[in-house]
């Protein structure tokens, strides 16, 4: 088994590291998209100038404009890094790593974000008011499950290979 | 305001319908001019875009805001997670090809 894995190096390593950048941006639009603006829970800088006028609206959607630009780098960036494992004549095209690390990457998101902008600098909650603390403990489980789960699955992956 | 010479109904007068020599070609041409003209008719009605977003005064306020408000460290906060996330990645990437 080691010599397969050995034969397959830098394989499923820029496999991984596409699905982790994919995994990562998308996980990115769905906070973006469902969280900012379908549900309208919060926006990027809600609670340093909370959205309660048009100005402060359109400020906060600036915010989210600019959020929205990076993560749509991320995807691009995976894209590339999956075009270049689809050129590599000992890439191992495998599905289920490439599923794996999208969901490390999206796992990956929710609990760096959650940490970083919820937790510690507090510019958002993922839903302010009562139950805050609640919440943003539950979307962080939800980065861990999702690390996690994705982790299991690519080593399964690699075990089967 | 619009003057009258401008009007968008003037220029439809002037599609040549004549050219469309089968009564098919020419009712697919005048269902064409009509849609183009109710088009262009609604966009003259329409107010003056200077009243409009994206040049009305809350979208200059809120993108002068956006700038006056501590712009480089409201950036900063914006990119950070996603510059650790790939920092992290890209550790993870080499740990993980140094494994194998």
């Amino acid at each position: 088994m080691s010599r397969v894995i050995e034969a397959c190096a830098g394989g499923p390593r820029t496999l991984l590291g596409a699905g982790f950048l994919l995994g990562t941006g998308l996980g990115g639009f769905v906070d973006g998209i469902l969280l900012h603006q379908i549900l309208q829970w919060h926006n990027m800088l809600s609670s340093v100038r909370p959205p309660t006028t048009l100005i402060a609206m359109k400020y906060n959607m600036v915010w989210d404009g600019l959020f929205h630009a990076t993560t749509w780098v991320m995807v691009a960036l995976g894209v590339w890094r999956l075009w270049v494992a689809g050129t590599r004549r000992e890439a191992v095209w495998s599905g289920r790593t490439l599923v794996a690390a999208m969901t490390m990457g999206w796992g990956a998101f929710n609990l760096v974000e959650g940490t970083i902008d919820h937790a510690l600098l507090g510019i958002h909650h993922v839903h302010p008011g009562a139950g805050e603390l609640a919440w943003v403990l539950g979307f962080l489980a939800f980065g861990a499950v999702l690390v996690v789960g994705g982790w299991r699955m690519s080593r399964r992956a690699t075990r089967t290979r | 305001m619009r003057t009258a010479s401008e009007s968008p109904m003037k220029s439809c007068r002037t599609i040549p319908l004549a050219r469309a020599k089968s009564p098919r070609l020419r009712r697919r041409a005048l269902v064409f001019a009509a849609s183009s003209c109710a088009l262009v008719g609604s966009w003259a009605v329409a107010p003056p875009l200077a009243l409009a977003c994206p040049d009305c005064a809350a979208s200059r306020a809120a993108r002068s805001l956006v700038w006056a408000d501590r712009f480089g460290v409201n950036l900063v906060v914006t990119l950070l997670p996603l510059v650790v996330i790939v920092t992290l990645a890209t550790m993870l990437e080499r740990q993980h090809g140094s494994s194998t």
